[in-house]
């Protein structure tokens, strides 16, 4: 037990316990209203109680010290944690000018920025963020999905390689890879990708969207008779019926016209994509909160 | 650098699985795991979850030594031992499934939830015995238990094993059924097959959150089975809730309130044989029991008023009245009447069940609200609540005010009669003090449902009828005009039915009626309630039904039935 309330909130800060660490920054601030250390030590436990005075203790502090990174750091996160994302996205933007090596920041930087809709910026800062920190696979996620939506599909499909490579029993980035190799009519490619699907998801009862996702494939290579064996191979564990929608279609494709498909190519290639979607729905709330 | 690649590393961002928006994870933690743009409920982790409901580091898992087993030695394309190392590495815990001792607002509890995350929250052996030892501990102790589900349904790779499951966990919910210990059940996205069939729904309340989906067989399997095609809120909580099934939908962020509430009402309902209710407020006018002292007031006079559209309702009672309710809705058969209401309501500092019938204000409420006529299903909620009251020892006080049941095909179909008559036998023996208030229509035996009470009371306005004077007009007085003359004739008011013993006693209203000044009519029947409560709980149960047997049992009989003098005499 020390007498100094900086010592007591550092200690409260570093030990979780954020109750005390505002309480002790609190008090320090009442004899020293501009000590910086308190008031980062007050905004950032308020951030993490949800204080409603946390942003304006650490804009008190950035303007105090405007040249520290980590001042601008700690209020973009107190502005994020209140959903304010152009604001946030400022001042991680001065964070990174003063430190431009600072991973955390580019993260919270091209996140911010991608939150905001502002997806140029998103995509710059996460992808330095990555070249900082290899490892950080949240930014890598983001990056496929930034560059996908911007038709940079190359891009796209490289981050999601790395990912996928960098854990095979990540779903997500392999479902990413396979569908990537779709979109860059990559036929071949998406039904090797696909086949590793099925070995990342450990799921037994979701081996099917992977079929699905394979079948797609080859239709896209008009490989009718393969596609029909996967079809047959869908139909025995599919419950929701998309299989036995196509396959009519495939079956006229491979041996010829039998009675009235329920599909063309192209509402077959939907309803593959459907099922995809809603694996890619599936795997987004596995991830969770 | 390290450091910061370790910073960095960690995800603090989410991305919702429904809309797309990025969110800040302190951004959504604050919001309980709730997308701020769309209203998407995150699947919570166990620490989470737990962190939301209990006080902050009241849990303690009691659940340490319970690890899955592969009691089949079961391989598919990997042995089963290895898709456990799987799930053990992505969910980060060890079985899927905790129980363990917590408080919620000070109230002790013992919690049971199980992880979505481990094989799709599967029912094991290990999922079963947390659920089950958590049932246990609950009943040693006779503490709340509260089970938090989220399942597939069963764990194929552990067989006939995780099938009997389901009864291994039913029958410890019974237990705390047959001892009267409450159990919530907190439904999550999603509950389904074992799960669900077993003792997820089997709670005394069935709690979910908005969006939450919920059913035996999955959607696909019905899809296929049917050949149709389903709506798009099929199994999801707000559908579920319609059918009856749910007692309480709840948004996260009013989850631990209502909750916290429930069991705060239980708590102190334990104490409801100390009487020990307020006195109600200077301005409560008392009940009267001698017909003379009330308005000799002209019966179709008091039909109009009785039937006035702005009278309060149930809920508008219970606005008033009670410190504290919770509706709990649903029949958990076929749907949730609205014609009736209830739900656990504190009145004077006591924890009772108020049912009632409730009619609208506007035409939209009042179309919503069937005009207070109900379908068997809304019986058959109210008989549930007051089964409920009757496990937990609490008073129940039911409100009437209806036209009458509802005479329709779908309510003949689904046993109007049976539903009715039910109500009526069960109500007549529970073994809880019960006071029927009639505060408006008392509409035959779409009233009696909820009137065969230790105390039976209406309000000085209010009718009690075997008939509508409408309609006794038309059948005996062959003339729908004389419906006057037939409610006269009928002698369907306080003071009559106070004579003929129908009635107890007649609760004031307000100068004008109880439509002119709801506060005042509420207060009135407030100190009416809790002043008869106050009486019967004092009365042990042996003695409450004998009395309610006898006071029914007087109708009809030449020693004790009185009559009463032809209109003109009195």
């Amino acid at each position: 037990m020390t007498d100094d309330p900086r010592d007591e909130a550092r200690k409260g800060f570093e030990t979780g316990d954020f109750e005390r660490a505002r309480r002790m920054s609190m008090t320090g601030l009442e004899f020293n209203a501009d000590d910086l250390e308190l008031l980062r030590l007050a905004g950032k436990s308020g951030v993490e109680l949800a204080s409603d005075d946390a942003v304006s203790l650490l804009t008190r502090a950035a303007d105090l010290d405007p040249g520290d990174a980590r001042g601008w750091h700690d209020l973009g996160q107190a502005l994020a944690a209140e959903g304010r994302m152009q604001e946030a996205t400022d001042a991680f933007r001065k964070a990174v000018e003063l430190r431009p090596d600072d991973a955390a920041a580019q993260v919270d930087l091209g996140q911010s920025a991608r939150a905001a809709g502002r997806d140029e910026e998103a995509a710059a800062a996460l992808a330095r963020a990555v070249e900082l920190d290899p490892g950080d696979r949240a930014s890598l996620r983001s990056l496929v999905d930034l560059h996908r939506r911007a038709g940079r599909l190359d891009e796209a499909r490289t981050a999601a390689q790395t990912l996928a490579d960098g854990d095979p029993d990540d779903a997500l980035a392999a479902l990413d890879v396979a569908e990537l190799d779709l979109e860059l009519d990559r036929a071949d490619d998406a039904l090797a990708a696909f086949s590793r699907l099925r070995e990342s998801d450990d799921e037994p009862e979701r081996d099917v969207y992977a079929l699905h996702g394979m079948m797609q494939a080859e239709l896209r290579r008009e490989g009718w008779a393969r596609a029909l064996e996967l079809a047959q191979e869908a139909l025995r564990i599919d419950p929701s019926g998309r299989t036995e929608a196509v396959l009519g279609f495939f079956a006229g494709q491979a041996v010829g016209p039998r009675g009235n498909p329920v599909a063309g190519r192209a509402e077959a290639d939907a309803v593959l994509q459907e099922s995809l979607t809603e694996y890619r729905r599936i795997l987004g709330e596995e991830l969770g909160f | 650098m390290a450091a910061v690649a370790e910073a960095a590393a960690e995800a603090q961002w989410a991305r919702c699985p429904n809309c797309e928006a990025f969110i800040y994870h302190k951004h959504l933690k604050r919001n309980l795991g709730v997308c701020p743009e769309c209203n998407y409920h995150f699947r919570l982790r166990i620490p989470e979850r737990l962190e939301q409901l209990l006080d902050p580091g009241s849990f303690e898992d009691l659940s340490e030594d319970i690890a899955p087993i592969d009691f089949l030695s079961f391989a598919d394309t990997k042995p089963y031992p290895q898709r456990i190392a799987a799930a053990q590495k992505k969910s980060r815990h060890p079985s899927g499934a905790v129980y363990g001792t917590g408080t919620a607002d000070g109230h002790p509890v013992v919690v049971a939830m199980i992880d979505f995350g481990f094989i799709g929250g599967s029912m094991s052996g290990a999922v079963g015995e947390s659920i089950t030892r958590g049932a246990e501990l609950a009943l040693e102790r006779r503490v709340p238990f509260i089970a938090i589900s989220a399942s597939g349904g069963a764990r194929m790779q552990e067989g006939a094993v995780s099938l009997m499951q389901m009864v291994k966990t039913s029958q410890a919910v019974a237990r705390l059924r047959e001892a009267g210990v409450l159990y919530i059940s907190l439904l999550t996205d999603p509950t389904f097959g074992g799960v669900s069939a077993s003792f997820a729904t089997l709670g005394d309340l069935l709690v979910a959150e908005p969006g939450t989906r919920i059913g035996f067989a999955g959607r696909s399997v019905i899809e296929q089975t049917i050949r149709q095609t389903l709506p798009d809120d099929f199994q999801t909580a707000a559908f579920l809730m319609e059918k009856g099934q749910l007692d309480v939908v709840e948004p996260r962020e009013n989850l631990r309130q209502t909750i916290r509430k429930v069991l705060k009402m239980h708590a102190g309902g334990a104490a409801a044989a100390e009487p020990r209710f307020e006195a109600s407020g200077p301005e409560a006018q008392a009940p009267v029991t001698d017909p003379d002292a009330l308005e000799a007031r002209p019966a179709w006079d008091v039909v109009q008023l009785a039937r006035d559209i702005q009278r309060p309702h149930t809920l508008d009672y219970i606005e008033r009245m009670c410190d504290d309710f919770v509706e709990f809705k649903g029949d958990r058969l076929y749907r949730d009447d609205a014609a009736i209401v209830g739900g656990l309501a504190s009145i004077g500092g006591r924890t009772v069940m108020v049912v009632g019938h409730q009619k609208g204000h506007t035409t939209q409420t009042m179309v919503h609200r069937n005009f207070g006529m109900p379908h068997p299903e809304g019986y058959r909620k109210a008989l549930r609540l007051m089964r409920y009251a009757a496990r937990f020892g609490m008073p129940i006080v039911a409100l009437v005010d209806t036209p009458g049941a509802f005479p329709g095909l779908e309510a003949e179909e689904r046993g109007q009669s049976i539903a009715i008559a039910e109500s009526i036998l069960e109500m007549s023996r529970l073994p809880v003090p019960s006071v029927t208030v009639v505060t408006g229509e008392g509409g035959s035996g779409g009233a009696l449902a909820l009137a065969a009470a230790d105390r039976v009371l209406m309000l000085e306005n209010s009718y009690y009828s075997v008939i509508s004077p409408e309609g006794c007009s038309t059948i005996l007085f062959k003339d729908a005009s004389k419906a006057p003359q037939a409610a006269a004739a009928l002698r369907l008011t306080a003071p009559d039915l106070i004579r003929l013993k129908v009635m107890d006693a007649a609760v004031r209203e307000p100068e004008g009626g109880a439509q002119t000044d709801h506060d005042a009519a509420a207060a009135n029947l407030k100190r009416a309630v809790v002043e008869t409560l106050d009486e019967l709980v004092a009365l042990p149960v042996d003695e409450l039904l004998s009395q309610r047997y006898a006071r029914f049992r007087m109708f009809g009989t030449a020693e004790s039935q009185p009559t009463l003098d032809p209109i003109g005499d009195q």
